[in-house]
């Protein structure tokens, strides 16, 4: 549907997040919740109905899909939908990164950066 | 876990199809971590949740709607909106956070109010709102007949017949009777509720029957021998078979052929169990005979006519009627709307609930509204520099009202949880006129509750609102915050004052009257003793043979006294306390059959016992006894009701009367003897003349005394099955039914008033808590603002006394305005109650100074408490205070 990545810029923060929990591979919804909340000390922690909306935008917007692969049955609940990074999504997320990149760097030379 | 469903149904259903089992899932994961950390955490998740919740599905809703049109950008505006929405919410849940005791205040004042009102939303929903299970069930009407004076009369079988023939207004009108219905075949002999109904019964009221059919014209006509049956009773008794339809039923020991059955959530006047409907089919004799009021009649109106007019035709046209056919005095009819005969007395009641819970809710908003009016004051300086950043007036007006609407929320929240108990308790109120109900927080509630809330945070954040967004910029930011709030504040919240005292009064007085009418009702003279009194029903189909009859009931009486335990029984034809009709004509010796037109007494058909089984008092003369035999100068009790209404001021002993329906061959009935009334027709029942007569001597009449009462040494329960043994041992297969003790009845008549009152005496409470709060926080809040103004009166010299005067003066000023215009407010409504409530007789002077009383003793503390504050302030530390 998107084929211009930056058309998306600048991406909202959760949804950038989700993109990070799901670098390094499928999540069900809770996993995403559960990464998020680790690699920010707590600080996001994802109400469900902020989630799920997040994941339509994002389904929708072709970031994301469902995957149809399941764990073991016996290893989680198999009635969960798991989620994984599309192409596009990983281009949207790349272009994303580099826009805060732009923009912390811009930030450095006005001598921002935390000491 | 099912809350979090219902809440789920915030969303678009399409959304919840697609995600709602997974946000489920993540819920209870969620749920199941807080629940380790304790209650505190699970209270914050469930906070946090309902937010989110409120939040997405909003803008879920708001995106599903806008998709089809240019979706980007109104997503765009959507969510910018919703950002600002958003960040509003956030500061305001931090506001909550800041002041915590402001807040738990305000929080319980709403979550009251709101509680309070959604329970009985959910109540008056379910009785006068909810769809009857009728066709257009708005445009039913119940025609009752008046005669005299006297409000509303059952119709007769003539009226009904000229009514349906005549009017112009109706497409049709339909007729119901009381029937006795006992089914003697396939297993035990029972009684059943049944009714007789004309065969449009069914056309007027636009049901059809779930299975088979319901019975024609014709065979109405002919008295053919068929039943519509209930739903209850086709599982009960047939065992939801198919093959009902033709079955036959043995009623009253005649076989009568099951043509159909009705659906489960079919019921009608007069109560929700029939079980039996069987053809009117009015004798030729029933149709001339004027004087038989028992009819119910239902209608329909034709299109296009209003209740109004249907009424005035109605009237005109029984006023025609009864002049055409030499009725004296002439006769007039009303008609009221389906809805209120089924609600009955509870429509009253729910009203003057709803009533009560609206003034609760509002006291709430008064209170709130002024306690953020003095907050506002002291959040000048906040909106000043907000203002002075750039901020819009609309934009701090939106954020105000956005924290109102957060503490709403949180309010409602809490409120639900409220609600639940109350709704419980609210459930028993449902008249048994219709469908039992249950009451739940289903998505009307939900609903209700939802904009219950956020009318509620308008409502009282408005005026802050407005107020405290004016932002006096340079003064404001120059006065440092000593703030003497002007003038127009100070009135405001005066009268805010005044107005939720009016209403705390208002309420306090309707309790007082309800409760000492309710006193009334508990103390009133049933005129039988009613302790340890056992009563049930036996049927007497089987004897309609009046010597039959006579031995039977003296055979199983006997048999009954000899069980060990029972000091005495007698038989009566009604129980006491429970038939409000059952009454005839009658003529006293010496009158006119003019004169005695429209004379009714109630009638009883009793054995010798009876009386002194149920503790009855002889006033004059004597009692029945064996010398009353069957004779055709048959002897007559009657009530003093019967001696008041035909002779005053003299004795009754001796006089005669005959009953109207039988002409020439009547017997002449002597007065033997005066009884103190009996609450016959119900505890709250108005009384009636009312005429007893001997069982052995009632061989003219149909009456037949069926009932029986029981007085017992032992707990009356206990003997039940002895009882039964001993009818059954004269004849196993009569049929036994509504086996109940008197105090059983006089409880469950006394239930509905004692749950109004207690009800409304709760909701009072809370006002004057909620009033008496208000007060307190104002005057303290003005103490603290004027601090430093009265730091200097006191350097100018005022004593401390002055200054607490000065306080006092001013709470009591406006503590009695708000009594005075509380007690006007009290008098209005009283007049509505009298008109509503049988019985409801208030003494206002005593009931008002209490509720007087009271007012001034707590308001004299939620005076004095700042006002003492104020006169310690010392002049130095208050001039200081600058």
């Amino acid at each position: 549907m998107n084929s211009d990545a930056y058309e998306l810029l600048p991406l909202r923060p959760v949804a950038y997040q989700v993109l990070l929990a799901l670098a390094d591979g499928e999540r069900h919804g809770y996993g995403i919740v559960q990464d998020i909340s680790q690699r920010t000390a707590a600080r996001m922690n994802l109400e469900p109905g902020n989630l799920y909306r997040t994941l339509k935008w994002m389904l929708e917007q072709q970031l994301i899909e469902e995957s149809d692969r399941r764990p073991a049955p016996d290893l989680d609940d198999e009635r969960r939908r798991y989620y994984r990074i599309t192409r596009f999504g990983w281009r949207v997320g790349v272009a994303e990164t580099s826009r805060l990149e732009a923009l912390v760097a811009e930030a450095k030379t006005k001598r921002w950066s935390p000491r | 876990m099912r809350l979090y469903r219902l809440l789920l149904r915030a969303f678009p259903p399409a959304f919840r199809d697609r995600f709602g089992e997974d946000m489920a899932e993540l819920f209870a994961d969620r749920c199941r971590g807080a629940r380790q950390r304790g209650p505190a955490a699970v209270a914050g998740l469930w906070l946090r949740t309902t937010l989110d919740v409120a939040r997405a599905g909003w803008s879920e809703r708001r995106a599903a709607r806008g998709s089809s049109l240019t979706e980007r950008t109104v997503a765009m505006t959507g969510v910018m909106r919703l950002e600002q929405f958003t960040r509003d919410v956030g500061y305001g849940l931090r506001q909550v956070r800041r002041n915590p005791a402001f807040s738990a205040i305000a929080i319980a004042t709403l979550a009251l109010g709101i509680g309070v009102n959604t329970a009985m939303f959910s109540a008056v929903d379910a009785v006068l709102i909810r769809p009857l299970p009728y066709v257009d069930a708005d445009r039913l009407a119940m025609i009752w007949d008046v005669v005299q004076t006297d409000a509303k009369f059952f119709s007769t079988p003539p009226e009904w017949q000229e009514w349906r023939r005549q009017n112009t207004v109706f497409t049709d009108i339909a007729a119901s009777q009381p029937a006795d219905a006992s089914v003697s075949s396939d297993g035990e002999p029972e009684k059943l509720p049944a009714r007789k109904v004309t065969a449009n019964f069914w056309t007027v009221l636009g049901t059809q029957p779930l299975l088979g059919r319901v019975f024609t014209e014709d065979e109405d006509t002919r008295s053919e021998r068929v039943v519509v049956i209930s739903h209850g009773l086709w599982q009960r008794r047939f065992g939801a078979s198919a093959n009902v339809l033709g079955r036959t039923l043995m009623l009253n020991d005649t076989a009568y052929k099951v043509v159909g059955v009705m659906p489960r959530e079919f019921y009608f006047m007069p109560a929700r169990d029939i079980d039996i409907w069987m053809p009117a089919s009015f004798s030729a004799g029933l149709l001339r005979n004027w004087g038989w009021h028992d009819v119910h009649c239902v209608a329909r109106l034709k299109p296009g006519v209003t209740l109004r007019q249907a009424q005035a035709a109605m009237a005109a046209l029984n006023l025609r009627v009864s002049e055409v056919n030499g009725l004296k005095p002439a006769r007039s009819a009303v008609v009221t709307p389906l809805r209120e005969d089924l609600a009955g007395k509870t429509y009253a009641s729910l009203i003057v609930l709803l009533c009560a819970s609206a003034a609760v809710l509002l006291i709430a908003c008064v209170n709130l509204a002024n306690l953020l009016l003095s907050r506002g004051a002291g959040r000048r300086r906040e909106v000043a520099v907000r203002a002075a950043l750039g901020a819009g007036r609309g934009r701090l007006i939106a954020q105000f009202l956005v924290e109102s609407l957060v503490l709403a929320g949180l309010g409602a929240i809490a409120g639900l949880a409220l609600a639940i108990p109350v709704m419980r308790f609210l459930e028993t109120l449902v008249p048994e006129t219709m469908a039992a109900v249950h009451l739940t927080l289903d998505g009307r509630v939900l609903a209700f509750s939802a904009a219950l809330a956020i009318a509620t945070g308008l409502t009282f954040g408005l005026a802050p609102a407005l107020g405290g967004s004016r932002p006096a910029l340079q003064d404001a930011l120059r006065d440092g915050g000593r703030g003497t709030s002007g003038g127009r504040s100070h009135w405001l919240q005066h009268s805010l004052i005044v107005i939720e005292t009016a209403l705390a009064v208002m309420l306090l007085t309707s309790g007082g009257l309800l409760l000492q009418t309710f006193q009334h009702l508990r103390q009133t003279d049933l005129g039988i003793r009613s302790e340890r009194l056992l009563t049930l029903v036996t049927p007497l189909f089987r004897y309609r043979e009046f010597d039959r009859r006579v031995a039977f009931v003296n055979a199983e009486l006997e048999r009954i006294r000899a069980i060990p335990g029972v000091i005495d029984a007698g038989g009566i034809s009604r129980i006491p306390l429970t038939v409000s009709d059952q009454s005839t004509f009658y003529l006293l010796e010496g009158q006119s059959r003019e004169e005695s037109r429209e004379q009714v007494a109630l009638t009883r058909v009793v054995t010798r016992d009876y009386f002194s089984t149920i503790g009855a008092r002889l006033h004059d003369g004597r009692l029945f006894d064996t010398s009353d035999r069957r004779s055709d100068s048959p002897a007559a009790v009657v009530n003093e009701s019967f001696v008041a209404r035909n002779y005053p001021g003299r004795s009754p002993l001796g006089a005669r009367f005959k009953f109207g329906a039988l002409g020439g061959k009547g017997y002449w009935y002597t007065i033997v003897g005066v009884v103190t009334n009996i609450r016959d027709r119900g505890v709250a029942e108005e009384l009636r003349p009312t005429i007893y007569r001997v069982h052995e001597q009632a061989d003219q009449t149909g009456d037949e005394p069926s009932g029986i009462v029981i007085r017992t040494a032992v707990d009356p329960s206990s003997i039940v099955p002895l009882v039964r043994q001993a009818i059954w041992s004269v004849d196993p297969q009569q049929p036994i039914a509504r086996i109940q003790t008197i105090d059983d009845i006089v409880t469950r008549q006394l239930s509905a008033p004692s749950q109004n009152t207690a009800l409304l005496g709760a909701f009072a409470v809370l006002a004057l808590f909620l009033a008496s709060l208000g007060l307190y926080g104002v005057l303290s809040y003005a103490v603290t603002q004027r601090t430093s103004e009265i730091g200097l009166r006191m350097a100018l010299g005022a004593t401390s006394r002055d200054i607490l005067l000065s306080f006092s003066r001013r709470g009591l000023g406006l503590t009695l305005v708000g009594l005075a215009a509380g007690m006007i407010l009290a008098f209005i409504a009283s007049g509505l109650m009298t008109t509503l409530f049988y019985e409801f007789r208030p003494a206002f002077v005593p009931a008002v100074a209490a509720v007087a009383a009271l007012l001034l003793v707590v308001a004299a503390v939620a005076v004095l408490v700042p006002a003492r504050r104020a006169s310690r302030v010392d002049p130095l530390v208050a001039l200081q205070h600058e």
